[in-house]
């Protein structure tokens, strides 16, 4: 099984999946293959119904749809089909915690006070919202509607993008991509790409980028931010990650999927007298909330809540046979739970009215009585402890610290409130460059290998990695979010490390959190003067699998940032689009994507662009 | 149980493979007035052309006969048959005795009837060694004639040209070449693509006599209507007659071939027949014909190698019209009734032709030129003689039928 | 010997097999690669549209196959595995397209440039021995199987029908 995972509690927990006769998503990714070679190179459509059509990639069959839309048209179309899904689920999500702000301004919520006062205010005057003199709540209200109307304005231009330095709006709007609303972008991807209207492969990868650009400078800006109003904005804080997390004597939660906004007020409800109590009662020592995926990454960034892994270990985790609840909200959360935990006492929980989960038992939550639900759904776990069968219990003993908390401020804080010493120890070398490292994990590869070779790697050369998403996971699980970790980078990086006291990589947050990177990324431009495509940075996503992923590369690259994809996108059944994106894109937008699934050589690829990007600042 | 077969071509050799295959214990030889092993006939003009040798064109491994244990009689021919002592003779003398005999002896060139036809210089195209003999002859040639426009004409006019002859002309007594595959249309699209290679054509007349040089070769064709068309070297395409001779001596019947009845018995006892020497009766005229096509001849070979090792078998009437080649860079096929046919769609389009011919609701015949994939799908349904109707009849003609529609069809196959 | 069946029943039509045929026939070996090569790999299977429905179709490997019989040239012949194939023998294939004009199935393909038929010649086996297009088969209509005598029986009779 060791090509499955290079993680210790995932190949122990595969052999006693196997043993209790558990499928699992390698089992089902086996039964998939081979996988069909048409979706694998992007050349299917189902967009209409006179199809479905299939082109033959080696010029031996249809080269055109029902329709006539050839290879190029029908990549390009499911490729901004992709991006534009991926750019929903974030922007979605950002809506959701916008909606959850207005709601607390409103008082209609005593659940979610304001957390963060001064980013309140920060984002406030961004938008152009009086602060003095004005009580929180009025704020807030101001600043939630401002951000819902960024959904569907019509000013022309969403207001995040105005953080992104000079040169690159100017390529923006160049190109006609600027964002002009989060949901019209959306809207209009899925409507281009309905049969029949625009056909142009170019045409269409450029609203791919706007869409993608209305996730990176909006959606995802918007939930970052608001949720650090809402629940705090991160500080470096430490807790430990990967299965042995879970506790064999205490009342096991596990709080899964992409917001804060229940995960949070869990983590306070498990504090709650009476149901510590009740867990007591019913021979626990007590109720330990631990998180999966990046509902766990964000409450690891801001209370130091234990993670139990990153996505491949969903479904492990309940193999354990240790979890009582596994509560799930949005996002990445396999369907395959509820059949996994019909084999032990496991309760899985669903919560959003977004997601709903045939086997699952479902609790709606929604922000006006939140701590409410929250108990309730605590005691459904706690009482469930009693139907925890000894014999089924397995928990590995691997677990690993991490520091994280690393938000934009925090960072600056770190720095000692400004970015010049990190641009300083970037001029002298010390610091390379820095590479963001995000993404999912992909069966098809060796859970979290392609994430640590690469990241690795780039320390070694002096270049400091900032993560996110479950890559961000994957470092804690490895140890490399410890400060020690700087033992494994190279002397300039090490030196930096040790002298700020920080891990050399940073773990920024959940996957909407890469607007954090792009914030840092932009504020770096503008403190140099230059573009962010003139910046020795790049990003990664080693074992990407969702739509997001796809909207997420696409931003970084339309903001002038070189990505690298381990895992192969599906447009190779385009050369024309392939090439597009992993060439021409260069003369537009000033970054390209480069496909490499061999994370030694792809790590290779990042210090080279690096080293190109530096040689040209004069560096 | 000795068996002997005469002729090492399609036919024997098919038939000698066969009774290996099926008794393994018989000894068998087989006689051939040619010599060397087996090799592929079609495929001499090659040898004409010079782009092969004749080791080029061999048609079995150089183990075949030890492999199979097959004692291989080359350069001998047979003069005489006793059938009452079954023991034949060759022209050496020496006597050979069978318990099973098979004629597969095969056809020759019909010569040419007019003066000058024995000049050097003038030939024929069915044996190897009269390709080489040809392409030799061709090297000090500046012209030559071929008479006939045949698929060995066309193919002999093009090793022609292949071997470097600057003026190659083709005299066609029809108005069109291939007049037994093709019809005007496709024959046109065939010209075109042997003109490209500056291949001339004349039609409607035949040569009257080959006119001799000083040297005292051929020099010159004339043809009916008076014209003379310079020629050093003449090849001479008016097909090929069934090699009949023996059967005939020995008493055997004989009529457009050497008869034989459905197990490819001839009338002489122990005797059977098969390939070219043979008269086939043709499956969609019901008409008796010669056969004289490599793909029957391999089949009869089959069959009768069943009959003379013991396991009867019956031959059904073949379709005798069948064929396939390719010049420059136009394949064409041919199957069957290609101008008869109560029905027929045609599809053109520059250089890609298809006609396929129905009769009373059954596929009769098709011409397939520039595009050839599938094509013997359509001859299966020839074959099959089955009603075709529906869907079925409007991918015939649309030429999108596959092999899927008729082995998975619905339709009973209809005798 | 061990056959390509098709079970009509389960073709979807999604032509993974014809993909992943063309696949094992390319220089990579990957589909990945062989989207990229100059030189296009070429199936050597096709799903066909019926009016009993789709249906997968590539070379039977006939016992007394047509093709064979037809070959002027000598090149195609059956290897001592039983596979029916023009490459590796005792000639070399010249595209005379006889085995075109003869092949009931339709399954030998025409290069014309290249004058080479191009057919089914099992060169795609993997480590267990399955065929690329078996194996790539999601639903299992494409089954590898030794082939019982009834069946063989009834393709045989299927080509006995076609001698008229």
């Amino acid at each position: 099984m060791v090509e499955k995972s290079i993680d210790q509690a995932t190949l122990k927990m595969l052999k006693k999946a196997q043993r209790d006769g558990i499928e699992t998503v390698w089992d089902r990714l086996a039964a998939q293959e081979p996988q069909c070679g048409f979706g694998q190179l992007g050349i299917c459509c189902r967009n209409c119904n006179m199809g479905p059509c299939r082109i033959d990639p080696f010029g031996d069959g249809p080269s055109q749809g029902v329709c006539g839309a050839g290879a190029d048209t029908i990549v390009a179309r499911n490729l901004v089909r992709a991006i534009a899904a991926g750019a929903a689920a974030h922007s979605d999500h950002g809506r959701g915690i916008a909606s959850t702000l207005l709601a607390s301004a409103g008082g209609d919520t005593a659940d979610y006070p304001v957390r963060d006062e001064a980013k309140l205010q920060a984002l406030a005057a961004e938008y152009g919202i009086a602060v003095e003199g004005r009580a929180t709540a009025e704020i807030a209200r101001d600043l939630a509607n401002a951000v819902l109307e960024e959904f569907g304005t019509r000013k022309g231009a969403l207001q995040f993008i105005n953080r992104a330095p000079e040169q690159r709006r100017a390529v923006w709007d160049k190109l006609g991509i600027t964002p002009r609303g989060i949901d019209r972008e959306v809207v209009e991807s899925m409507h281009r790409t309905h049969m029949g209207v625009d056909n142009d492969p170019v045409s269409l990868i450029l609203q791919g980028m706007r869409t993608a650009l209305s996730d990176g400078w909006g959606g995802s800006i918007v939930a970052t931010e608001l949720s650090d109003v809402l629940f705090g904005t991160p500080r470096p804080v430490k807790g430990s990650s990967n299965l042995g997390v879970l506790k064999e004597d205490q009342v096991n939660i596990i709080l899964h999927g992409h917001e804060p906004t229940l995960s949070d007020i869990i983590v306070h409800a498990a504090r709650d007298p009476e149901l510590l109590q009740e867990a007591r009662a019913r021979g626990a020592a007590g109720i330990n909330v631990c998180g999966m995926c990046c509902t766990g990454n964000e409450i690891l960034m801001r209370h130091g809540v234990p993670v139990a892994g990153n996505f491949l270990q969903q479904e492990l985790a309940i193999v354990t046979g240790a979890v009582e609840a596994m509560i799930v909200d949005i996002q990445c959360v396999m369907p395959a739970l509820p059949q996994v935990a019909g084999c032990y006492h496991t309760k899985i929980i669903s919560t959003s009215p977004k997601a709903k989960f045939p086997g699952a038992e479902h609790i709606a939550f929604d922000e006006h009585n939140a701590m409410e639900t929250a108990k309730k759904i605590v005691r459904i776990a706690v009482e469930n402890y009693s139907n925890r069968r000894a014999e089924k219990v397995n928990i590995p003993a691997d677990q690993m610290e991490y520091m994280a908390g690393f938000s934009v401020e925090a960072i600056l804080e770190a720095l000692g409130g400004s970015l010049n010493p990190l641009i300083d120890a970037v001029k002298s070398g010390a610091v390379k460059g820095i590479v963001g490292v995000v993404g999912c994990n992909n069966p098809k590869y060796i859970q979290d290998n392609s994430h640590l070779v690469f990241v690795r790697e780039l320390i070694k050369n002096d270049i400091l990695v900032v993560g996110t998403g479950c890559a961000a996971i994957a470092c804690a699980k490895a140890g490399l979010l410890l400060p020690a970790a700087a033992e494994q980078a190279g002397d300039g990086l090490r030196g930096v490390c040790t002298g700020l006291g920080i891990p050399p990589v940073l773990h920024m947050g959940s996957c909407v959190d890469i607007s954090r990177i792009m914030t840092v990324a932009a504020a770096m431009a503008n403190a140099l003067g230059v573009d962010i495509a003139d910046l020795p940075l790049a990003g990664a996503a080693p074992e990407w699998m969702s739509e997001k992923a796809v909207s997420i590369g696409t931003y970084v690259v339309s903001s002038g940032i070189f990505t690298i994809l381990g895992t192969v996108p599906p447009v190779l059944g385009s050369q024309n689009v392939a090439e597009l994106l992993t060439g021409g894109a260069e003369k537009v937008v000033g970054a390209v994507f480069a496909v490499e699934e061999n994370p030694a050589a792809a790590a290779k690829l990042a210090i080279d662009h690096i080293a190109a990007k530096r040689k040209a600042l004069g560096l | 149980m000795h068996i002997v077969i005469i002729g090492n071509s399609a036919a024997g050799l098919a038939a000698a493979r066969t009774v290996r295959k099926v008794a393994a214990g018989a000894q068998i030889t087989v006689i051939s007035d040619e010599p060397g092993p087996a090799y592929a006939r079609c495929l001499i003009p090659e040898v004409l052309a010079g782009s092969r040798d004749l080791p080029g064109i061999g048609y079995v491994g150089a183990d075949f006969y030890r492999q199979y244990g097959i004692e291989l009689l080359a350069g001998q021919t047979v003069t005489s048959l006793d059938v009452e002592k079954r023991e034949l003779t060759t022209a050496n003398g020496r006597s050979i005795g069978y318990d099973r005999l098979l004629l597969a002896t095969g056809a020759s060139p019909v010569a040419p009837d007019w003066p000058g036809a024995d000049l050097p210089g003038v030939f024929t195209l069915r044996k190897a060694d009269q390709a080489a003999a040809a392409g030799r002859w061709a090297r000090d040639c500046a012209s030559a004639v071929v008479a006939g426009g045949g698929l060995v004409s066309l193919k002999a006019a093009y090793a022609l040209k292949e071997r470097g002859l600057p003026e190659v002309t083709v005299v066609v007594k029809s108005p069109h070449v291939l007049i037994k595959q093709l019809d005007a249309q496709s024959a046109a699209l065939v010209e075109k693509e042997l003109a490209k290679t500056g291949i001339k054509f004349v039609y409607g007349v035949e040569p009257v006599a080959a006119v001799k040089g000083p040297q005292g070769a051929v020099q010159a064709v004339e043809l009916a209507d008076g014209r003379r068309l310079p020629a050093g070297l003449v090849m001479v395409g008016k097909g090929v007659r069934p090699n009949v001779e023996l059967a005939r001596r020995a008493g055997g019947r004989v009529d457009k071939g050497i008869v034989v009845d459905d197990n490819l018995a001839t009338s002489l006892p122990g005797v059977y027949a098969a390939g070219d020497c043979i008269e086939v009766t043709d499956m969609l005229t019901g008409d008796k014909t010669t056969s004289g096509l490599w793909t029957l001849a391999v089949e009869q070979g089959r069959c009768a190698g069943y009959n003379l090792a013991g396991l009867p078998g019956s031959y059904p009437p073949p379709l005798t019209r069948l064929n396939a080649a390719q010049f420059g860079a136009l394949p064409f096929i041919s199957a069957g009734d290609v101008r008869g046919g109560d029905e027929t769609a045609v599809y053109q389009d520059g250089g890609v032709y298809r006609k396929v011919c129905f009769r009373d609701g059954r596929l009769v015949g098709f011409i397939m030129v520039g595009k050839v994939d599938r094509a013997g799908v359509y001859t299966a349904l020839i074959k099959q003689a089955r009603h075709i109707a529906g869907r079925l009849k409007d991918k015939v003609a649309g030429g999108t039928v596959t092999g899927a529609d008729i082995v998975y069809s619905r339709t009973v196959p209809v005798r | 010997m061990q056959e390509v069946l098709v079970d009509k029943e389960r073709c979807l039509g999604c032509r993974s097999c014809e993909l992943a045929c063309a696949v094992a026939h390319s220089a990579s070996k990957t589909l990945l690669g062989a989207v990229g090569e100059a030189k296009k790999p070429l199936k050597r299977i096709f799903v066909h549209q019926t009016e009993a429905g789709k249906i997968p179709l590539n070379c039977r490997h006939c016992a007394e196959a047509p093709c064979i019989d037809a070959c002027i040239a000598g090149a195609m012949h059956r290897t001592a595995e039983g596979v029916v194939t023009n490459t590796g023998g005792p000639a070399e294939c010249t595209g005379c397209w006889m085995c075109v004009m003869v092949c009931p199935y339709g399954v030998i393909r025409s290069e014309i440039a290249q004058r080479l038929a191009v057919k089914c010649d099992r060169e795609c086996l993997d480590e267990a021995g399955e065929p690329a297009c078996v194996r790539a088969c999601q639903t299992r209509a494409l089954k590898y199987v030794e082939v019982d005598d009834f069946s063989r029986e009834k393709r045989e009779r299927f080509l006995i029908s076609l001698k008229s």
